[in-house]
């Protein structure tokens, strides 16, 4: 598929910036515990319906609540007397609840999105032309170094290098690095004269005009509006019931 | 190291947006046509140097290297983590979107310190295979360190004494990563010096 081809992933990260804003700024713990009930049903049937992975959702949630876990052993916990405090469980519970949130709605909305469209969405936003331009290059630019990672990686272990706690794999993986810093300055001069050479002298970005606001598909509309919607109720209804 | 979604209140992620804004708004001066391919390969150095894992004990480290990107490359170390850290969050959950602001700003600082704080002596060293690891050692001594600093200051921002015993945990925590960090960034720096010195006279 083409970039001309892809999907205007404008309003999904809108919407994100949404929820991170609203999130940040509900300290009802109601609330937050309602929009995670909402984003984890949502997120349960995407599962079921095979347009989440599992995987990759177990994988990022494992990440972040690795985070999770040193906010409960540190925050509610008073050391050494290892005595537990309200307000301590409170402020816990709430950083678990926004940053679950906020885990679970990246996964909904940006899991199956490129570094490329993601670029381009930014961009759409307002994020200057010559950092989408950046970021677009980086994600290319990842390819390549990976795959000489990979090959440098392949040959070390052909050489039967395994790593292990010692200074030999120190030593081993700063000579990888420094030989990645390398042929990244090697390749960038290769890159430099391509773009000399195809006359490319600004920093914009290189792919087509966004489309009007208004032309994007309803889909994407009916599920920024939908998120704005979830969440306006969710602190009503909790202003309603305090 | 990065600061999780969630965690910093409003205020301290709208202090630290603006400033990282400003370091940016810096470093994309410096972007031109000539020096994108150069910043867009070290973001991507940065990123896949992320995601290597250094055995330590039972557990592991993974390489930061920001005083090193620093060293190389000055006010251009903001675009080039910021974008690095937008494909973390995106693609491995590192960090988060609205936390995006801060981690650029604890990571970058440093890195653009560390530059203007150690480049001349590395210049003038480009001889002497110790005094370059040393500086090595240095970078990243101020490039975990400040943004371990510029962390806990956030943190403390946030949640003050509530926050302490976090603070104290996730500073202890990046000892192991200082310690790696240190000695990678001194081989590397001094690999460098040795096979391609130009790098520092950039």
């Amino acid at each position: 598929m083409s970039h001309e081809h892809r999907p205007d992933g404008r309003l999904r990260v809108a919407a994100i910036l949404v929820v991170s804003i609203a999130v940040t700024v509900i300290d009802s713990i109601d609330t937050l515990a309602v929009l995670l009930g909402v984003a984890a049903l949502a997120t349960a049937i995407l599962v079921a319906r095979g347009k989440l992975k599992f995987r990759s959702l177990y994988k990022r949630l494992a990440i972040v609540n690795f985070f999770v876990f040193w906010v409960w052993l540190t925050i509610p916990v008073e050391w050494p007397t290892i005595q537990l405090n309200d307000l301590g469980i409170t402020l816990a519970l709430k950083i678990s609840l926004r940053i679950n949130l906020i885990a679970l709605s990246v996964s909904i909305f940006l899991m199956r999105m490129t570094g490329i469209d993601f670029a381009r969405a930014v961009v759409g936003l307002g994020m200057p032309q010559s950092l989408g331009t950046l970021l677009a290059l980086t994600v290319r630019s990842i390819a390549l170094l990976d795959n000489t990672r990979s090959r440098l990686t392949q040959a070390m272990r052909a050489r039967a290098y395994r790593t292990s706690a010692s200074f030999r794999t120190l030593r081993v993986s700063s000579q990888l690095v420094a030989w990645l810093i390398i042929h990244a300055l090697v390749r960038s001069e290769r890159i430099k004269l391509g773009l000399a050479a195809r006359g490319y002298t600004t920093l914009r970005w290189p792919t087509r005009q966004h489309s009007h606001w208004h032309s994007l598909p309803r889909s994407e509309w009916t599920l920024f509006v939908g998120v704005v919607a979830v969440i306006l109720s969710a602190w009503i209804f909790s202003r309603l019931w305090t | 190291m990065h600061l999780a979604d969630g965690v910093l209140d409003l205020p301290t992620l709208v202090g630290s947006a603006l400033c990282a804004t400003a370091g940016l708004a810096w470093g994309v001066r410096q972007l031109s046509p000539t020096t994108l391919p150069t910043a867009a390969l070290f973001a991507a150095v940065f990123f896949v140097v992320g995601t290597l894992h250094i055995p330590v004990g039972i557990g592991s480290v993974h390489l930061i290297l920001n005083g090193l990107i620093g060293l190389l490359l000055g006010w251009l170390a903001f675009p080039v983590i910021f974008v690095a850290l937008i494909l973390q969050a995106l693609l491995f959950s590192f960090g988060g979107f609205i936390v995006l602001g801060a981690n650029t700003l604890l990571l970058a600082t440093p890195a653009v310190l560390a530059h203007f704080l150690l480049r001349p002596f590395v210049v003038a060293s480009l001889h002497s295979q110790r005094r370059l690891m040393l500086l090595g050692l240095l970078a990243a001594t101020i490039g975990i360190g400040g943004a371990t600093s510029i962390a806990s200051v956030m943190l403390w921002a946030t949640g003050q004494d509530d926050f302490f015993n976090l603070i104290v945990l996730f500073s202890a925590a990046q000892l192991p990563a200082w310690l790696i960090d240190g000695l990678v960034s001194a081989l590397v720096v001094a690999a460098l010096g040795r096979a391609l010195p130009s790098v520092f006279l950039r």
